[in-house]
């Protein structure tokens, strides 16, 4: 046989797993008959493409020789290869009924030439171990819109594998890996894996030109099949015609709108505006131009109006309210109120209804403005009660002294006389004081309404306790009532609008100011 | 590891059980409402009863197949580890199959013959397979650990996580086997009579090991192979799941 027939002939299928006979097979020298050792027949690789049925494949030796394959299963005898043949030239293929796994097969070939016999190495399997799978076949791609969220197209790749009568009983189970790389980039496989399935869908692929490829396994076998036959993939970069649409659709609207926005809405903006919003009338007041009202002078402001009763320029500065309390009583907590009776002073009972910015001390007691008869007063005298003898109380950082009265109907201060005479008609009590000398007056409750603050002096906590609440009660609806006013006073000391409207009370109360 | 509750008959399952038989029922009761004519009905509902009955078992049987995937891939892998530091020699020595001490047990030895047994044999073969297979990977897990290789941290890990997937896989597959009647409950004992101790000197305790590796791929191999057919014989309404 000519050694070049002989190395054209080693045909037979050159499994990417091969072992290292077919490099010697290659590298054997045409001329070196003689060669020693190296020219035993050798098994170099068996395939079994099902699990039912395998074949086994050796080289041959140089010189012509009958081969003669024999094998054992296990411990038992030695059979000689049923079929020579069906797998191609120095092959041995098992069929069905020759075949049985999770046995040992054990197999040499021999190699008989005139001269002597090549025995090759015993070569050992299990079916199971060597079974690999067809390469997959008619890989197709369809490109189609992306559904839901997804922009762009959709690549769905899908193929078959070659023999499927194989997969339908379960005996075998494969898995598929698919992979994918641009077509410049001839390295950077991207793989899907592992598929069950023979279909894929591919979202999100740039558009380009594609090579694909796909190949098979079974389950429990480690062997990958080859590679099937790659597809090329041509991703457009047209958007699908639905999609083109809907832009236009969306410019259009978004260019017609804008365009009406600009000429039709904007030129008219202010009409639209008062049609939406209907402005609010500016403040009034007649007589006087209303413009010199909206920005003014306050000079002239103040010389028109100072003419009204009890106007008073607006103020710059904050000023502070004190409460009116005589200077250097001090109580921690509106519970214990009984009284420091210090020497100088006496507690006044003022209650504080608004907190005080400069933590003044707070006293607690009746509202200043219950009016209590005389008779009732008297009789409290002796009892460590709130209720002593009024007494000139002086307030720091002021020029005047005031006197203050508790329970005396009259608690009016003036700053001037300070022994005036006590009682009137008109109740106004004092509740806080300012520095200057302004006074915050409220207007007091009639005597039948305090008779139940001034009952019976028990000093009793508990007695004192419920007085407490009553009286926090009635500051409460007091307060409620003089929110609207301590708001306006409020506003004026902070250099607010002085054209606020001014409520009539208002006026009212102002008249005690200084 | 984290599938091994769903083999247990616990709540998630029978709830799942439920609410697929409360699809069922409502499936039946629209069916019946469409007023379709006798005949067809009783063959629709013929139809839904059985599909609602095989539906968890099928669910079942390809967790239980799933499961048995991971556990062959995890004994290849673990072949190939102990392979990868030292030259296969031992490769060449594989064991018959007379010398596992599961060979006792009668499988089938090719397709033919493995697609005529019936399924409450095929489970009660895989089974056995895996009752037989509790102590020796209890020897390989405790000598794992003082393995005279490179990689014995690795392999013990593997050991171990072989050793979870077979009880979970065990449990579910007793479960199963409840729903096969009797005679998928009978089990062969296949003792290990191996001994704890592995030998005394390097080459024998490797060797060993290998030994017990190679059958242990082959029995997981069969508990696979088995458990697929089943589950495709089972899928008979789902052709997908072959």
């Amino acid at each position: 046989m000519d050694p070049e027939d002989v190395l054209l002939r080693q045909t037979g299928p050159m499994p990417s797993g091969a072992p290292k006979g077919r490099k010697r097979t290659m590298l054997r020298d045409s001329g070196d008959i003689g060669a020693p050792a190296a020219s035993r027949p050798q098994i170099y690789y068996c395939r079994s493409p099902n699990m039912e049925v395998f074949t086994c494949w050796w080289h041959p030796v140089e010189q012509q020789a009958v081969y003669v394959l024999t094998y054992s299963k296990d411990t038992g005898p030695q059979l000689e290869c049923p079929d020579y043949t069906s797998g191609g030239l120095h092959s041995c293929y098992f069929d069905k009924s020759h075949t049985s796994i999770w046995t040992y097969y054990c197999m040499t070939v021999t190699a008989m030439t005139p001269h002597r016999n090549y025995t090759s190495q015993q070569h050992c399997l299990d079916v199971v171990e060597i079974v690999e799978m067809e390469a997959p076949a008619n890989l197709s791609v369809s490109l189609r819109d992306a559904g839901g969220d997804e922009v762009g197209h959709s690549t769905l790749l899908s193929w078959t594998y070659p023999a499927p009568e194989v997969l339908r009983e379960g005996w075998i189970t494969l898995v598929y890996e698919l992979q994918y790389r641009r077509v410049g980039e001839d390295d950077n496989w991207k793989a899907k894996h592992p598929l069950r399935e023979p279909h894929v869908e591919l979202f999100g692929l740039r558009p380009g030109d594609y090579v694909v490829r796909v190949r098979c396994r079974s389950h429990n076998s480690r062997l990958w099949s080859k590679w099937s036959a790659t597809l090329l993939v041509s991703v457009p970069n047209r958007l699908p015609a639905g999609k083109v649409l809907v832009l236009v659709l969306v410019v259009g609207v978004g260019a017609v709108a804008l365009l009406v926005i600009a000429f039709g809405v904007i030129p008219q903006s202010r009409r639209i505006k008062d049609y939406f919003l209907p402005p609010i009338p500016k403040p009034r007041i007649t007589g006087i131009d209303p413009l010199l009202l909206k920005k003014g002078n306050f000079d002239e402001i103040n010389r028109h109006f100072s003419n009204f009763h009890g106007y008073r320029p607006p103020s710059y500065s904050v000023e502070l309210w004190d409460q009116v309390s005589a200077d250097g009583i001090y109580l921690s907590t509106p519970r214990d109120c009984g009284i420091l009776d210090r020497d100088r002073g006496t507690s006044v009972a003022i209650q504080n209804l608004f907190p005080v910015q400069n933590s003044s001390p707070y006293v607690c007691g009746t509202p200043p403005y219950c009016a209590v008869p005389p008779e009732a007063f008297a009789a409290l005298q002796d009892a460590p009660s709130p209720w002593q003898q009024p007494e000139t109380a002086f307030i720091s950082g002021s020029d005047y002294s005031t006197m203050v009265r508790l329970g005396v109907p009259d608690a009016s201060v003036s700053a001037p006389d300070p022994g005036r005479a006590p009682v009137q008609d008109f109740y106004t009590c004092v509740q806080l004081m300012r520095d200057s000398g302004e006074v915050h007056l409220v207007p007091c409750l009639p005597a039948p309404y305090c008779h139940d603050f001034l009952l019976p002096p028990v000093p009793d906590a508990a007695k004192r306790e419920e007085e407490e609440k009553k009286s926090k009660r009635l500051a409460e609806y007091q307060a409620r009532k003089n929110a609207a006013k301590d708001d306006d006073d409020d506003d004026r000391s902070n250099a607010a609008d002085p054209l606020l409207p001014v409520s009539p009370d208002d006026t009212r109360g102002s008249e005690g100011r200084f | 590891m984290q599938q091994k509750s769903e083999k247990k008959a616990t709540g998630p399952r029978r709830r799942r059980r439920r609410n697929r038989l409360r699809t069922c029922r409502t499936d039946e009761r629209t069916m019946a409402q469409r007023g379709i004519s006798g005949g067809k009905l009783f063959i629709t509902a013929v139809y839904l009863v059985a599909m609602c009955r095989a539906v968890p078992v099928n669910d079942l049987l390809d967790r239980a197949s799933q499961r048995s995937d991971k556990m062959h891939s995890l004994s290849t892998l673990l072949t190939q580890e102990m392979d990868s530091h030292f030259p296969p020699y031992g490769r060449m020595q594989m064991p018959r199959p007379a010398d596992c001490h599961t060979s006792g047990l009668l499988t089938p030895n090719d397709k033919e013959q493995a697609l005529q047994v019936s399924e409450s044999d095929l489970m009660s073969l895989a089974r056995s397979l895996l009752r037989g297979w509790v102590d020796p990977l209890a020897v390989l897990s405790t000598n794992a650990i003082t393995l005279p290789h490179p990689a014995k941290s690795s392999i013990s890990s593997k050991i171990q996580e072989l050793q979870e997937h077979s009880k979970s896989l065990a449990d579910g597959l007793d479960i199963l086997s409840s729903k096969m009647g009797p005679a998928a409950q009978a089990i062969s004992i296949l003792p290990y009579t191996g001994g704890t101790d592995l030998g005394q000197d390097r080459v024998t305790i490797l060797n060993k090991f290998n030994f017990l590796l190679s059958c242990l791929r082959r029995d997981s191999h069969k508990i696979d192979s088995f458990l697929k057919v089943l589950r495709c014989r089972a899928a008979k309404l789902q052709p997908e799941l072959c």
